[in-house]
């Protein structure tokens, strides 16, 4: 294939002006709150002039709590992911080389847990598993079984967030499994290797960089995670980083100082995971993606194909038919398990001022905040893949940098920003679009930027000697050729603010309440009930976000030979 | 209606790809760029139809200058008025082929009759008439190879810009394809200027044909000229076969000069004085003969390989000077280890430089 080349005719003209505005915006909104977090963990902003401080450090470091946080933070990110992992890559397994009963709707119901936000999931599992109350508890004990389940342990929480994190892991595996040659596993065969030694010897070592890189993509998420670890170890106190950033954060002054070191461990771990990841793959290189869609041999369980099946529901009812089942019951409860059951219930706790008001304020600011970086994704996308300007490369960095980034560090990162700018910004709703956008355009750039690539360049250059001008080749020729990640992406982010809660919980104030911190709210006070018909109600927002989205790929894919325009 | 460049250079960074190139590609011919990848050829294409920006030098299409160093002339691709076909086709994957096909008249802003007319005639010369409405993707490649070339005649361009426009076909279609492009070159008589790696492409297709080598055109001529007059060994090579002599002698005898090689060979002579320091001798394998018996003419030789072909043998023979490719139309049944003699006739040997 031809090397990819740049508009040379772009190279004049106000295009240097438009980079100088996205590289302001970057600095803006995605350096600045790196910077801000290094630069107020180790500098005093007093009355007087700023100066050194390593009082922060100290506290952080001489303080028992701190060290408590970070072996939490440590012990249930690392077991999550593990959990993760190995239900990922078998379920990974399953689906894609056996003979498993149902496995194509089964996969497809296994991907849907990652659009349940994760503070949604921690409720469901709170009210299934808690002990003594928790519903399942409850079964077990009145069927004198001597075991009880307990979610508000080490335990407990590194499982039920392992279970949301494994549908990341099976997806990544299950793409490297169905990307690879089966003819690298029949030519083991045909050398005598048996089934188990190929696997042992050819399979496994091909998949491994996708599992580490799901391992390590879970362990990201899960130091990052605020709704879940809050939810569930809140009452026997097993605190986690970012349940003490959101702690220091409540404090009267906020402790900024405090709040910057910790969210510097955050970006420390997650960088720290990356870095291995990239030293233990190294240069090991991913050939065996070759983009062809194979069809591998399946593996013939027998009347294990049933077992497998059964796991796998097993696996959907606890990630999501159990969840959704008892936040309905709690929902329709006028009180946590009063017994008595009505709709009324469910509508009386959804149809109130406070609900109608914060789901506007959601829905204001994530239509905002998805358009504007999508927008902005889009136009990096094009200058990173289409020009040669010089700085393009460090400018696709600099957007990528907050992606594995804790959203509650890079929510501490954009309040300390602005908190001290004369800008009226901190306080107003327009902070919380501004984090969005710096955390989130990364998502934008990089859905746009791969279907970007694979638009043949020589398709806008034909366009341009047949007559067009650059703008109208990029709005009739571009554009439409890459509208479906563009839908996608943006999709994608507007389900993600919608229940965005670990920078919003740093951010918000009175008018700029989203639904997700009502939904917190309710947790705070203990009501169940309504706490269950808020969770109902973003878990549908997230669910119908999921299936517009697939539909839309669908209809994407088909519609090469699908409907024709007619023509003049 | 010509393209003529003057002087065009273009360099990446530090590293130069087209050396001073002034050339004139001819009014209503095929000329052929022809050289292996990355001498320069597309980059030339390319300079043309606006799509790089040369270092220096002047662009004049049809008698309109579209590009000049300085004072600096720069007309961007859309105001050019020319066509191309892209190695990709480039065809695009969301339109109709009547909509690929009627792009460039839409963007010249014709009328809807006028477009209707255009287009379909266009498809009719492309045979493909029949699939205006179909999506453009839902063609095999030589339907998508006709595609992009009824959008290059759709529009009157007087110049055609054709980038390896066959390299993705596979070997019969190629075939035929040249022939489609010649008979509409015939009757369209446009100018095209048309890059290709393969030699054989560019022999049977070209009026003229520039031969690239390192950023520089080293010979220019019919195919015909520059396959019997190679000036050069990188010529003589690329465009067919050759057996090239590095080692010879410029004797004059009695009977005239002859060239004497190393082993006591002896080779006819046409060429009236010394050649110059660094000069080759180069015969291409059907120009020697085998004689009747074995082991005269000018050269003795054993047979070291035969390869049949249909219409033709080649074979390497083993002699005092090396081995020669030679081929043989039709032919008797030479066998490897075979003792043969060899002839060559004074006017086939042509010299080359280095």
């Amino acid at each position: 294939m031809m090397p990819f080349r740049a508009h040379e005719s772009l190279r004049a003209g106000a295009f240097p002006v438009a980079l100088l505005g996205l590289g302001f915006f970057v600095i803006a909104l995605v350096v600045a709150p790196l910077v801000a977090i290094l630069y107020r963990g180790i500098v005093e902003l007093g009355d007087g002039s700023p100066g050194l401080t390593t009082r922060y450090l100290v506290t952080v470091l001489t303080g028992f709590i701190y060290w408590t946080a970070l072996f939490n933070t440590l012990v249930i990110s690392i077991g999550a992911a593990l959990v993760a992992t190995l239900l990922g890559t078998t379920f990974a397994w399953i689906f894609a080389r056996t003979d498993t009963v149902g496995r194509g709707v089964l996969e497809y119901i296994s991907q849907l847990p990652i659009f349940i936000p994760p503070f949604v999931g921690a409720v469901a599992w709170a009210l299934l598993a808690a002990p003594r109350s928790g519903i399942l508890n409850q079964l077990l004990a009145s069927s004198g079984v001597p075991v009880s389940l307990d979610v508000y342990s080490h335990v407990g929480m590194l499982f039920v967030i392992g279970l949301y994190l494994a549908p990341y892991v099976m997806m990544i595996v299950a793409a490297s499994l169905r990307s690879m040659d089966p003819s690298l596993e029949e030519a083991a065969q045909v050398s005598g290797l048996n089934r188990l030694q190929t696997a042992v010897r050819v399979t496994a070592p091909l998949i491994a960089p996708a599992i580490l890189s799901g391992a390590v993509l879970s362990f990201t998420i899960a130091i990052g995670l605020f709704g879940t670890p809050i939810v569930l170890g809140w009452s026997r106190q097993i605190l986690l980083l970012t349940s003490r950033i959101y702690i220091s954060s409540q404090e009267v002054p906020p402790n900024y100082g405090v709040m910057a070191v910790l969210a510097l461990y955050l970006v420390l771990m997650s960088s720290l995971a990356t870095w291995l990841q990239r030293a233990v793959l190294g240069s090991r290189s991913y050939t065996t993606i070759s983009g062809k869609g194979f069809r591998p041999r399946l593996v013939e369980l027998g009347g294990g194909k049933w077992v497998t099946s059964a796991v796998a529901v097993l696996f959907a009812v606890s990630t999501i038919i159990a969840p959704i089942a008892i936040l309905m019951a709690a929902a329709l409860s006028r009180y946590t398990w009063s017994g008595e059951f009505a709709l009324a219930n469910l509508f009386g706790a959804l149809s109130t001022d406070d609900v109608w008001s914060t789901l506007q304020t959601s829905i204001r600011l994530s239509v905002v905040s998805a358009t504007a970086a999508t927008a902005i994704g889009v136009l990096i996308s094009w200058v990173v893949v289409r020009t040669r300007l010089r700085g393009r490369n460090l400018l696709e960095y600099l957007i990528l940098l907050p992606i594995s980034m804790p959203g509650i560090a890079f929510g501490v990162g954009v309040m300390l920003v602005w908190i001290r700018a004369p800008a009226p910004v901190y306080g107003t709703a327009l902070i919380i679009i501004l984090a969005f956008v710096g955390r989130f355009t990364a998502y934008a750039v990089r859905s746009t930027s791969a279907s970007l690539r694979q638009v043949h360049p020589e398709l806008e250059e034909s366009a341009r000697v047949c007559g067009y001008r650059p703008l109208r080749t990029f709005s009739r020729i571009t554009l439409p050729l890459i509208l479906p990640s563009i839908v996608a992406a943006w999709l994608l982010l507007f389900s993600f603010f919608m229940t965005e809660l670990s920078m919003v919980v740093i951010l918000y104030t009175a008018e700029s309440r989203t639904f997700s911190v009502l939904a917190f709210e309710a947790w705070n006070v203990g009501d169940f009930s309504r706490l269950a018909s808020y969770s109902l109600l973003q878990m549908a927002v997230g669910m119908f976000f999921m299936i517009v989205l697939n539909a839309f790929f669908r209809r994407a894919d088909g519609s090469v030979d699908g409907p024709q325009p007619t023509p003049v | 209606m010509s393209v003529v460049v003057e002087g065009l250079e273009k360099a990446y960074g530090a590293h130069p790809v087209l050396r001073s190139i002034s050339e004139i590609f001819e009014e209503s011919e095929i000329s052929v760029l022809l050289g292996p990848s990355g001498c320069g050829k597309t980059t030339t294409l390319r300079c043309i139809a606006g799509l790089e920006r040369p270092s220096s030098g002047r662009i004049k299409v049809a008698g309109r200058v579209v590009y000049q160093g300085a004072p600096p002339v720069w007309v961007p691709p859309e105001k050019r008025r020319l066509s191309m076909v892209f190695q990709s086709y480039a065809i695009w994957p969301h339109m109709s082929v009547f909509e690929n096909v009627s792009l460039p008249l839409r963007a010249a802003g014709l009328g809807r009759a006028q477009i209707n007319e255009a287009v379909n005639d266009a498809l009719q010369m492309v045979a493909l008439a029949k699939f205006a409405e179909r999506g453009a993707t839902a063609l095999s490649g030589g339907q998508q190879q006709r595609v992009a070339l009824a959008r290059c005649i759709v529009s009157d361009t007087p110049v055609i810009l054709m980038d390896e426009p066959l390299s993705n076909l596979d070997a019969k279609l190629r075939v035929s394809m040249r022939a489609d492009i010649k008979a509409m070159q015939r009757r369209l008589r446009r100018t095209i200027l048309f890059v290709t790696h393969d030699q054989e492409e560019a022999m049977s297709i070209a009026d003229a044909v520039y031969l690239y080598h390192d950023g520089r055109v080293i010979q220019k001529g019919s195919p015909r000229e520059i396959y019997a007059n190679p000036s050069t060994r990188y010529a003589a090579e690329f465009l067919g076969r050759a057996n090239i002599i590095e080692r010879f002698e410029w004797v004059e005898t009695a009977l005239g000069a002859r060239f004497v090689l190393p082993g006591g060979v002896s080779l006819p002579c046409a060429v009236p004085h010394r050649p110059a320091p660094g000069s080759m001798l180069c015969v291409r394998p059907e120009k020697w003969r085998f004689t009747e018996a074995d082991g005269s003419g000018v050269i003795a030789g054993d047979i070291l390989e035969t390869n049949f072909v249909g219409d033709r043998v080649e074979y390497v023979v083993a002699t005092a000077i090396g081995q020669l490719s030679v081929t043989e139309l039709g032919g008797a049944n030479r066998r490897p280890d075979d003792r043969v003699g060899l002839d060559v006739s004074a006017q086939d040997i042509k010299l080359i430089t280095a």
